[in-house]
């Protein structure tokens, strides 16, 4: 025991140089975001491949005691087949909706094309937020793959998220489930906006809210949601979700109501990274908060 | 002394990659445990105060690394986890019961800080409803995992310090 307590400092002064360090990094990171984030993007590179490889361990094992190694062909070909079909589901999704609402809409819906037309960027969900309060992932696609900051992440038929942080081989995506996410919104058949805001205590029951609709907006319960012109960093027109419970705020200035997202949050392992940014000139200076 | 830290720097990655992989496949109620912290209150609890400190500086900081936007908040908290459970050390029980107990009501305050700094800075008030469907199943789920990984600490313990408290449990 003596023999390793050679260097004996008292466990006070341990105490009081650490909180200095930690009371020191707040006060760095929190005036100098920008500066620490190289520091954040290393830690990030050294740890997503190993998470990478328990994932890849992981659902190796899985697969073993699931279906037995003769089918691992077959689970590579469904992959693949999955892949496919998002992008497929995806596309048949928009044409449907296209084909209904072209007629009646084109005024209001003034896309200049589908989102399907977007170049896109498959990658694979490799690890969730460490906590349980956040709805945060991390892709296994970077830099290197050319993703960007604030690039819109989708999966089958509906917005996912938008990534916040881009390592080499790896990114962060804020789904916008997430306590802290806001999108401004819009109604697609009457091009009424709204902000659509992630929220923790709602997502359980399996909708998110949306507020400031205006009192005129003619909306109805199972209109479609979909990201609005306005926004600084969501393409415009891509789905959100299908709205419910509309309510009229006590003030009588605007109306609130849920919106069922269309993306399954709890069974995402493949999302689609739309390498198309929003006004990618603009936004070098933007935070994470609209 | 740098094998012992190097072997709790190692662990301390073990944990962390299985708390955000394997754990969000093994989800109990909607959360995944903490193990960083049971590594810490562990660390405090066979090792000491000074020890615990130090590990409980180490994965906040990791953790404020890989999710966090503000580094070191979290490092601060593990920290004075690590600090105030490591009054524990001068406790010799053969039952492990007490540890988990101070694991879960460790888990407990650290949920309570984190709804704190994240969420009512925000403006959400509805603590009761974090307290039912996140802080308290997260502390069961993290006393239930500790059985296993307060047992695997304590072998790490015995191979890199011989002779140390950790032997005695």
């Amino acid at each position: 025991m003596k023999r390793r307590r050679r260097f004996n400092i008292p466990v006070k002064v341990i105490l009081v140089i650490c909180t200095v360090i930690c009371l020191t990094l707040i006060v760095v990171s929190f005036k100098y975001q920008a500066q620490m984030n190289p520091v954040k993007t290393a830690v990030g590179n050294v740890i997503t491949p190993m998470q990478s490889g328990i994932n890849s361990l992981g659902s190796g094992i899985y697969s073993v005691f699931d279906l037995f190694s003769s089918k691992k062909k077959l689970l590579k070909e469904n992959e693949q087949l999955k892949k496919q079909l998002e992008d497929i589901r995806q596309e048949n999704v928009s044409l449907i909706g296209d084909r209904n609402e072209l007629a009646s809409l084109r005024q209001l819906y003034r896309l200049d094309q589908g989102y399907s037309q977007y170049p896109k960027v498959a990658a694979r969900v490799v690890s969730r937020d460490d906590s349980n309060w956040y709805n945060m992932f991390t892709i296994d696609k970077g830099s290197d793959d050319g993703i960007q900051k604030n690039m819109n992440v989708i999966a089958g038929n509906g917005l996912v998220g938008i990534v916040t942080e881009v390592g080499k081989s790896y990114s962060k995506v804020r789904s916008i489930i997430d306590d802290n996410s806001y999108v401004s919104g819009m109604f697609l058949r009457t091009s009424d906006t709204c902000d659509v805001k992630g929220n923790l205590t709602t997502i359980n029951d399996g909708y998110i809210e949306v507020e400031r609709i205006s009192v005129d907006a003619e909306v109805e319960e199972g209109y479609e949601i979909v990201t609005s012109y306005v926004s600084d960093r969501y393409l415009d027109g891509i789905l959100i979700g299908y709205v419910k419970d509309i309510v009229t705020e006590p003030d009588n200035m605007t109306m609130t109501a849920k919106v069922i997202p269309v993306v399954d949050f709890n069974r995402l392992d493949t999302v689609l990274v739309i390498t198309k940014l929003k006004h990618s000139d603009e936004l070098e200076e933007m935070t994470d908060y609209d | 002394m740098i094998k012992k830290w190097v072997s709790t720097i190692l662990f301390m990655l073990f944990c962390y990659l299985l708390q955000t992989t394997l754990f969000k496949h093994l989800q109990l109620a909607g959360v995944v445990p903490n193990l960083l912290l049971i590594l810490t209150v562990s660390a405090s609890y066979v090792r000491g105060q000074k020890d615990g400190l130090i590990t409980g500086f180490l994965c906040g900081l990791l953790s404020d690394m890989v999710f966090g936007n503000i580094i070191g908040l979290y490092a601060l908290l593990y920290m004075i986890i690590g600090y105030v459970t490591g009054y524990t050390y001068n406790v010799y029980l053969r039952n492990h019961f007490f540890i988990l107990l101070i694991i879960g009501i460790s888990d407990l305050l650290y949920g309570f800080m984190y709804y704190v700094f994240e969420f009512l800075t925000r403006g959400r008030f509805s603590i009761l409803y974090y307290l039912r469907h996140i802080i308290l199943p997260e502390a069961v789920y993290t006393m239930l995992i500790a059985v296993v990984f307060f047992k695997l600490f304590l072998l790490l313990n015995r191979l890199v310090v011989p002779g140390d408290v950790g032997e005695a449990l």
